[in-house]
């Protein structure tokens, strides 16, 4: 304990930087759940999902307020239609505040009942009632948080009421209406007489338009029942009615569903509903729920049915359906045969008396804002929450990657100490290996869980979290890695390479690999298999992973009965076989890499010989052979040009001398014949024999030192000014320039012009280029030297005008014994250029001729030197000090 | 006066010929040898024998060997000509006891006096006068007298101007080192030097004129391409 406490002493930056990830890790992953509630009900208000019955094109643009009034409307509608149902059912058959009708039609009120709180459960001692009862379906509108109990509600059947308002029970009969919309004058729905009155929500003044509604069923009290497009804003004043088989049909939904509730009066099975078709306002028969779509109604031809009414005759398994089933001949709609209602002379429709329904609503608080600041606040916390979460999982990700980076770095310091630590060993390969096939799996299960419940949406941290982790030891494994790797390379001799699980396990099954290895390689399909190209043992196994996947894909898919889980194991198995066959694929190529890398690692440009290093069971193994092959034979080749070239210079170096010997006695004799008493004529020859031989040893030289140029014999590389070469060599022929009829522009832009080069080989470039102005510019003209630099490289040119017509090409003049003028035969060896092109090149430097019109340029650039050079080269410069005069 | 004896070592008898025809006409004696067992021969027959001429390739024992041989009794100039003409062999030719280096093919009237220098340097000063006053610098046949700030050359005294002695005093004090133009320029100008690299050529041609016996292919002052010019200590 005591050594920890230091440690972290010691390593405070280290230390604070382990505990900033920790923490803010932490405190992502604890306020997640608040995000994600957050997100809850910010979406279930957003989720178009929730409200498909109701939302209309564009409601995704509404702002909170607006989501906060429509949900209020249909919480409103919703409280209305139940207590239009309980008062035409439930009250019409109370008596005195008491219930005179049947018990099963209390046990369909029942859920009704409890949802205002008015369930007199000792009635009947009905305690469980069935949920097939007048029920506003909350969970269907995906209504949390506002119910019933927002509204003040008062419902009166001829006489009879249900209310949650205090202090109604006191007030006479007479005036009990008026008292309560006194009571509650600023807003209120009420429907009287088969009248609605309406004061608008938000109506500020609180007086509000009075606006009434009538159905066609209120006006004329025919059976058939219509209605008009009812804006969600208000209420619609609907209908009840009762069949003949004691069946009541309500409908005083009020909104875009409308939906009719039918309760049928006994336990039946008949849970159904009517509905009415928006377009033609006609009422139709649908079964078991609402959820069905107008498709379900097809009919035979594909057009959809509707019915009135008037028109609904009878339900699957009575008589009277059988009856029309075998009349029809089977090809009926599974929901009925609709058929005119008077050919059942059975069947009655009975209006029910909706004169005496009172119904008045007021809500509580103003439902709307409250709904509307909800869902800002729940928005305003997810916005908040989520910044907040991606803010600390990015401080959790930097905080632990600069820990990761100090720590390695630190460790790096401690190679010297021939120690591998704790962190080391703990972020072995294997356990990074470990580590992101943990990331991955806990990755997948958490899309899957993201799955199961909201469809693609996932939060962020489920998602980022696992490929935080696999990154995060990912990285962390890496730099342990290369430090494992480093230190047993360094330190534990022998060995080569680190004692890690996996390699432990490699060296123990090596054996009994070898033997399997050895054993397959005789099979007969194997041996042709290595055979093949890679290209086509590419494809094969593409071929195979693809086929397997798609079986286990279509297992899965058509047999349900397969667990999940192991088809994703088989598919993941699949897939990392084929990540691994890539794997090995490009381990190889990487060998391969490396071993190109070994070869062409000779700084002398040849190539070292190598052997292939790859197993034979390789794919690449065929590859490998034919490089190893390449090598041997570039290897040969190499050899057999340095012989060529070793046998070149001696030729080269004996011709020479034996030109050079014979030449000597020339030169002497002529000399020696000079001095003697010749006649006149005599000593004119003598002189010719003088120029010529003089001339002949010019080209001997010369061709021998092209000879050891070419071959690159005896450079000695140095640093040196090419600024102050070029005047040396200048100030040196100054004599040879006066004595022509031409000039010299020289302009030497850098004041120094530091290279690598070969000093009196470099001369001789110079040398000969101005000698080859100077031979063959015109007259008069001038010759313009130029030394300049550009970004990485120094420039000399020198350019003349040419006293002839320049009939060749830059190519050919540096081409040996070439001459501009192939006619002239005085002076030069005609190798001044191809002398000044190889020496240039055997120094490093590059040489060009540029040809325009008269003008001649040859061109000569050299790399400058680094800095760095430069800069130590002036060092030592500095260091000696000269002995002064 | 007697003539001094001249040993010219090659094995082409023609050349032989032709340098001893060359250097009676110069008023030397000479004994020819052609291979270095003759010449070792005759020099151990002729004690007189005050310069040799040898060649480096030659049957039954080559230049090189004959040098080393010469050089363990005797120190007279050995000059060494050979077809050999790179930085190699002169190198190695010199090092091991050669005191010039004259390539084939020569010109006759630089050989007659390459030799007459160093027959003068030995016969003056040389391995005669071991000796040396302390304020005289010497450099191969270059002597200095700081005091009275003259040179001679091979013992013969050269006239100099003011600057050209300012300069062969720097590359006399400073024998094998490097010099810059610049530095020159400012070490015997006293200026602050720019673009001076013709003025110092002018001077070092003219002082080359003064001293070496080829101002082409100068012995004394060499340029270093690129870098300088420097005065040549190994002679």
């Amino acid at each position: 304990m005591k050594k920890i406490i230091e440690n972290i002493k010691r390593n405070k930056l280290r230390s604070s930087f382990a505990l900033i990830a920790a923490l803010s890790a932490a405190a992502a992953v604890a306020i997640q759940p608040l995000a994600s509630n957050a997100r809850y009900f910010y979406a279930s208000a957003d989720d178009e999902g929730a409200f498909s019955d109701y939302a209309t094109e564009g409601d995704s643009d509404m702002t909170p307020k607006e989501k906060g009034q429509f949900r209020a409307n249909i919480c409103r509608n919703a409280v209305y239609s139940d207590l239009c149902t309980l008062g035409t059912i439930y009250l019409s058959n109370c008596s005195k505040g008491a219930y005179k009708g049947t018990p099963t039609l209390y046990e369909q009120m029942y859920q009704s009942l409890s949802n205002f709180d008015m369930k007199a459960s000792d009635v009947f001692g009905i305690k469980n009632a069935s949920s097939r009862g007048v029920n506003v379906d909350q969970s269907h509108y995906n209504i949390t948080n506002i119910d019933s109990s927002y509204f003040y509600f008062y419902v009166e059947y001829d006489g009879e009421y249900l209310t949650n308002i205090e202090g109604v029970d006191e007030m006479s009969e007479k005036n009990r209406l008026a008292n309560i919309m006194n009571m509650y004058d600023k807003s209120y729905y009420l429907r009287e007489n088969n009248k609605i009155k309406t004061k608008p929500l938000h109506d500020e003044s609180g007086l509000g338009k009075t606006e009434v509604y009538y159905t066609e069923a209120d006006q004329d009290s025919s059976d058939k029942l219509t209605s008009e497009y009812i804006d969600s804003d208000k209420l619609m004043l609907g209908a009840a009615n009762k069949d003949f088989i004691d069946r009541y049909t309500i409908c005083f939904s009020p909104s875009g569903d409308n939906v009719l509730y039918s309760y049928p009066n006994d336990s039946s099975d008949y849970n159904s509903y009517l509905r009415l078709d928006d377009d033609t306002g006609e009422l139709y028969y649908d079964e078991d729920s609402v959820m069905y779509e107008y498709g379900d109604l097809e009919d035979a031809d594909g057009s959809y049915q509707t019915v009135t009414t008037s028109q609904i005759t009878m339900y699957p398994g009575s008589a009277e359906y059988k009856k029309a089933c075998s009349q029809e001949g089977g090809a009926l709609n599974k929901f009925g045969v609709w058929t005119d209602l008077e050919s059942f002379p059975n069947y009655y429709f009975e209006s029910l008396d909706t004169s005496k329904l009172t119904v008045f609503m007021s809500p509580k608080t103003d439902i709307a804002t409250t709904s509307a600041a909800l869902i800002t606040k729940y928005q305003k916390q997810y916005d908040i929450l989520n910044v907040v979460w991606i803010c600390l999982s990015i401080l959790s990700i930097g905080s632990a990657l600069t820990f990761a980076i100090i720590t390695a770095a630190r460790k790096a310091e401690k190679y010297k100490d021939d120690q591998i630590t704790f962190f080391d060993r703990l972020f072995k390969p294997d356990f990074s290996a470990l580590a992101i096939v943990a990331g991955v799996v806990l990755l997948c299960l958490s899309i899957s869980y993201g799955f199961s419940y909201y469809g693609f949406q996932v939060s962020p941290l489920q998602t980022s979290l696992p490929a935080l982790i696999s990154f995060l030891s990912f990285m962390i494994c890496l730099i342990a890695y290369d430090k494992n790797v480093k230190i047993i390379k360094t330190h534990v001799k022998g060995s080569g390479r680190p004692r890690l699980l996996l390699n432990v396990i490699n060296d123990r099954t090596l054996p009994l690999r070898k033997r399997i290895e050895e054993k397959k390689a005789n099979i007969g399909i194997v041996k042709s298999y290595r055979k093949l190209s890679i290209k086509t043992k590419y494809i094969i196994h593409s071929i195979i992973t693809v086929a397997v996947a798609s079986i286990i894909w279509h297992i899965a898919y058509f047999d349900i009965s397969l667990p999940i889980y192991a088809f994703y194991v088989v598919l993941l198995l699949t897939f990392a076989s084929f990540v691994g066959y890539t794997a090995k694929l490009i381990r190889d190529i990487m060998k391969l890499d490396r071993q190109l890398d070994e070869i062409l690692d000779d700084s002398d440009n040849t190539m070292g010989k190598c052997e292939p290093i790859l197993k034979e069971s390789s794919k690449l193994y065929s590859l490998d052979k034919k490089l190893s092959e390449v090598s041997n034979r570039a290897e040969l080749a190499v050899d057999k040009q340095v012989q060529s070239e070793k046998l070149k210079v001696e030729l080269v170096t004996n011709v020479s001398h034996d030109l050079k010997t014979p030449l000597t006695s020339i030169i002497s004799y002529i000399d020696l014949l000079s001095k003697t008493d010749l006649p006149d004529e005599a000593q004119d020859y003598v002189k010719v024999l003088s120029r010529k031989a003089n001339k002949l040893r010019d080209i001997v030289s010369d061709v021998f030192s092209l000879a050891k140029a070419a071959s690159g014999v005896e450079i000695s590389m140095q640093r040196l000014d090419l600024a102050i070469l070029v005047r040396q060599v200048i100030a040196d022929n100054e004599d040879k320039v006066l004595q022509s009829e031409k000039e010299l522009r020289i302009d030497i832009a850098p004041n120094h012009a530091p290279i690598m080069g070969d000093g009196a080989k470099l001369y001789r470039v110079i040398q000969n280029l101005l000698d080859n102005a100077l031979k063959y510019s015109m007259d008069y003209t001038r010759i313009y030297i130029t030394l300049s630099e550009n970004d990485d490289r120094y420039l000399l040119s020198v350019k003349n005008v040419s006293s002839y017509e320049m009939k060749f090409s830059a190519g050919e003049i540096t081409e040996r014994f070439t001459r501009g003028d192939k006619s002239r035969s005085d002076g030069g060896s005609g190798l001044g250029l191809s002398i000044a092109k190889s020496f240039t090149e055997a120094c490093g430097g590059e040489f060009s001729i540029n040809i325009d019109g008269d003008v001649f340029a040859a061109l000569v650039k050299f790399d400058k030197l680094t800095e760095q050079e430069t800069a130590n080269d002036q060092l030592t410069d500095d260091e000696s000090d000269i002995t002064q005069t | 006066m007697e003539k001094i004896q001249v040993l010219v070592t090659d094995d082409d008898r023609d050349i032989v010929k032709a340098i001893a025809k060359l250097l009676e006409l110069e008023g030397y004696s000479v004994i020819k040898a052609y291979d270095g067992l003759e010449a070792l021969e005759a020099l151990a027959e002729n004690p007189e024998i005050k310069l040799v001429i040898i060649d480096i390739m030659m049957p039954n024992l080559d230049g090189l060997s004959a040098i080393m041989k010469i050089r363990e009794k005797r120190n007279i100039p050995v000059l060494v000509l050979s077809a050999k003409s790179e930085e190699s062999d002169k190198v190695l030719g010199l090092s091991i006891g050669a005191d010039d280096y004259i390539t084939k093919p020569y010109s006759p009237s630089e050989l007659a006096a390459r030799v007459k220098s160093s027959i003068r340097r030995y016969t003056s000063l040389g391995s005669e006068s071991a000796e040396s006053k302390t304020d005289v610098i010497t450099v191969g046949g270059l002597e200095y007298d700081i005091n009275e700030k003259t040179l001679s050359v091979d013992g013969e005294p050269v006239r100099l101007t003011a600057k050209e002695l300012k300069i062969i005093e720097l590359f006399m004090k400073n024998p094998g080192r490097v010099f810059s133009a610049e530095q020159i320029y400012t070490n015997v100008w006293n200026e602050e030097a720019f673009a001076v690299e013709n003025t110092v050529m002018v001077h070092i041609r003219h002082l080359r004129e003064k001293i070496e016996i080829n101002p082409k292919n100068p012995k004394y002052i060499k340029v270093v391409w690129g870098v300088g010019y420097k005065l040549e200590k190994n002679h």
